[in-house]
């Protein structure tokens, strides 16, 4: 108990004091994540519009698959990831096992699925009247679409919340591509497992702290969004 | 720019057939209401007008150039807009809303900025500029969506029952800015299930009809009254018209010119006969039509003919023949109500081409029923039943009858049934009613012409 107590007062020090390699390491963590959603997301909500809008065969089956990878673990794509991009496998000379780069890839994988899925469901709260007015209104097919996304914003920054909070807080993924690499390649949770394995919590749980916090902040941000969507 | 659609097919979503039209030509200017019932396809064919729903086919000619409708897709999005029966706004200001197209068409941000406020002053909408357009009464969406499409100076404006669900005050102004509209020589199409709008509104009316199992097509129920022209050319801005005016139009709408017409119902197909068109049957020389023509001539303003075959013959006789207005050969109903549609007077006086002996009292005696009874309808009888085909009808009936035929009623007696039908008696012209069905029967017509005509001399 009182090892407990002692840690978590030390963590706080770390976070208060500013430790440099604690916020390296939180750095990393931010910068990967966000990468990874800012890339999926222009593709991922072309891809919802299309599911949501469009009238074409197989559309179901797309949106199903789409939800049936929602529950991809982490480990697995980070396996799958990591034989692709290791030296034999069929991607290594892009050599990108071990960076940020690989990691990103890995992180998009995992948050691809869900951002179409809940941007899927935003839009397709959009009625026809929206797109049928703003053709009419002469508006090209792009710009109605635009013009679609943006009366479901709320919804689509929901989506955006939703998917950085799963893959800032995903494990398997980021410790197998990346390779938990000391200020390259280190981020929170694989800090938080290393430290913990080498019996040193006070950094752990710092992290663990910092972790919390964004975790609570983004869902209160997404509920905020969410109500905002419903409310119009 | 004169618009012109042409061989317009389209199905429902269960995959039956909807409408088949063959011709909806858009005068530049005009005012076209256009009814018919719930499922007709009124909505379905405006958004195709506006290239938003895909036709099973189409043609479209702008001016006189012809093209597929996939060719004319641009251009439609362009020249039409369309507004929805429920207006949808953009989660924006009013003036945003307004400005939407001429933002997507790149016009500079000042100059959007002077536009939409001298269209907000148009439309009397500029103290709500800045208000979010989604928290507007249905009334205000309406202008607002009226101002969001003039600014944008289309050929054609297409309007989904735009006066549904609105309060007289949001009414009369949806009305005002409509008119001013169309004085400033944008087309209007205006669907509606409310006849009278036609009156305060169009100057044709066309009526999405149906003429057979699931397959509706256009047929022109109205020919429009003076009346309307006036109340049409009040300048912009100026109020909405006293009552005083308004009533008088309506009256014009459904009663029509204070006169009778007469309507020769010769579009049968004379089964009996061979085929032989009945009307131009020859009785000891002369056309059959012709000694109804005579008969009528004493008895009323106008002559129309109702025929389906061999109309330049008909034409000869210097009336106007008008053809069915739906489906073939449904039955004298759909030739009353072709008769009506082709005059503008508040009466027609019905009569068959196959009873040659008119009686000269025909019309005032069925006017003085009419009168004394304030009958809709009122109907010959021979002594022992009605003639239903001899018959007195109000211009007021019409939409009745049309939905009637519509529902696919096609019996004279059950659509007589739904309205005050005053009888008179005629078995004092004991001749009035025989009519030729057979060759025998003409025989024997024949004969007593002959001798009438030697008891004159």
């Amino acid at each position: 108990m009182s090892q407990l107590l002692d840690s978590t007062r030390e963590a706080l020090g770390l976070l208060i004091t500013g430790d440099p390699a604690l916020w390296t390491i939180i750095h990393i963590s931010f910068s990967v994540s966000l990468r990874a959603v800012l890339v999926s997301a222009p593709f991922a909500f072309l891809i919802a519009f299309a599911l949501a809008h469009g009238r074409f065969r197989g559309r179901r089956a797309l949106v199903s698959t789409f939800n049936t990878l929602l529950a991809l673990p982490a480990v697995v794509v980070g396996l799958t990831v990591y034989m692709l991009l290791s030296r034999n496998g069929p991607l290594g000379d892009w050599k990108l096992l071990f960076t940020q780069t690989g990691m990103v890839i890995g992180q998009i994988i995992l948050c691809f699925p869900l951002l179409v899925a809940i941007s899927h469901s935003a839009l397709q709260t959009a009625e026809r009247r929206t797109w049928e007015t703003a053709i009419t209104l002469g508006a090209s097919p792009l710009q109605a679409m635009l013009t679609v996304m943006y009366e479901v914003r709320y919804g689509l920054v929901a989506a955006l919340i939703a998917s950085f909070g799963r893959v800032i807080a995903e494990v398997g993924a980021s410790m197998m591509i990346g390779g938990n690499i000391l200020n390259y390649t280190r981020n929170i949770t694989t800090a938080i497992a290393l430290e913990t394995s080498k019996g040193a919590f006070a950094q752990g749980i710092a992290l663990g702290i910092i972790l919390l916090l964004s975790a609570l902040l983004l869902n209160f941000g997404l509920g905020f969004m969410q109500g905002k969507g419903a409310m119009r | 720019m004169g618009l012109g659609f042409y061989h317009l097919r389209m199905h429902n979503p269960r995959g039956e057939k909807l409408f088949d039209i063959d011709e909806f030509d858009i005068p530049q200017g005009s005012c076209i209401v256009l009814s018919g019932q719930n499922g007709a396809g009124k909505t379905t064919l405006l958004k195709i007008l506006a290239g938003l729903e895909t036709p099973d086919h189409a043609e479209v000619a702008f001016d006189s150039q012809r093209m597929s409708w996939k060719a004319a897709l641009s251009r439609l999005r362009h020249d039409v807009v369309y507004l929805h029966q429920q207006p949808y706004m953009f989660d924006q200001s009013v003036a945003g809303n307004v400005g939407y197209g001429l933002a997507r068409a790149g016009v500079p941000r000042s100059e959007i900025a002077t536009r939409v406020a001298e269209a907000l002053h148009w439309s009397g909408l500029s103290h709500l500029a800045d208000h979010n357009a989604r928290e507007l009464s249905g009334g205000e969406k309406q202008r607002v969506a009226l101002t969001r499409a003039r600014i944008l100076s289309p050929k054609l404006l297409l309007l989904d029952e735009p006066l549904s669900n609105m309060d007289i005050g949001a009414r009369e102004q949806t009305i005002l800015l409509i008119r001013r509209l169309k004085e400033e020589g944008i087309s209007t199409i205006i669907t509606s299930h409310e006849p009278h709008i036609s009156t305060l509104l169009g100057d044709e009316h066309r009526h999405l009809c149906k003429t057979g199992p699931c397959r509706y097509t256009i047929v022109r129920p109205f020919l429009f009254q003076r009346g309307i022209e006036q109340v049409a050319r009040h300048p912009a801005g100026a109020p909405v018209d006293s009552n005083h005016e308004k009533r008088n139009t309506m009256t014009a709408d459904t009663q029509g010119t204070q006169n009778l017409t007469a309507v020769i119902l010769a579009g049968g197909m004379a089964r009996r006969m061979d085929g032989q068109d009945k009307g131009l049957i020859e009785l000891n020389g002369r056309a059959m039509i012709e000694y109804i023509i005579d008969a009528l001539k004493p008895q009323v303003d106008n002559i129309v003919i109702n025929a389906n075959r061999n109309l330049e013959q008909y034409e000869r006789y210097g009336y106007p023949v008008v053809k069915d207005i739906m489906g073939d050969y449904f039955g004298p109903l759909v030739g009353m109500a072709s008769g009506l549609q082709a005059c503008d007077s508040n009466r027609i006086l019905t009569v068959p081409c196959d009873s040659p002996f008119v009686p000269p009292v025909l019309a005032s005696r069925l006017n003085t029923a009419m009168m004394e009874n304030q009958a809709d309808i009122s109907v010959a009888n021979d002594g022992e039943r009605m003639q239903p085909v001899f018959a007195m009808i109000r211009r007021s009936t019409l939409n009745s009858l049309l939905a009637y035929l519509d529902d696919g009623g096609r019996k004279i007696d059950t659509w007589y049934a739904e309205h005050q039908t005053a009888q008179t008696d005629f078995s004092d012209w004991p001749n009035a009613f025989i009519n030729i069905n057979t060759p025998q029967e003409k025989v024997m017509v024949e004969q007593k012409i002959a001798d009438d005509l030697q008891g004159q001399t």
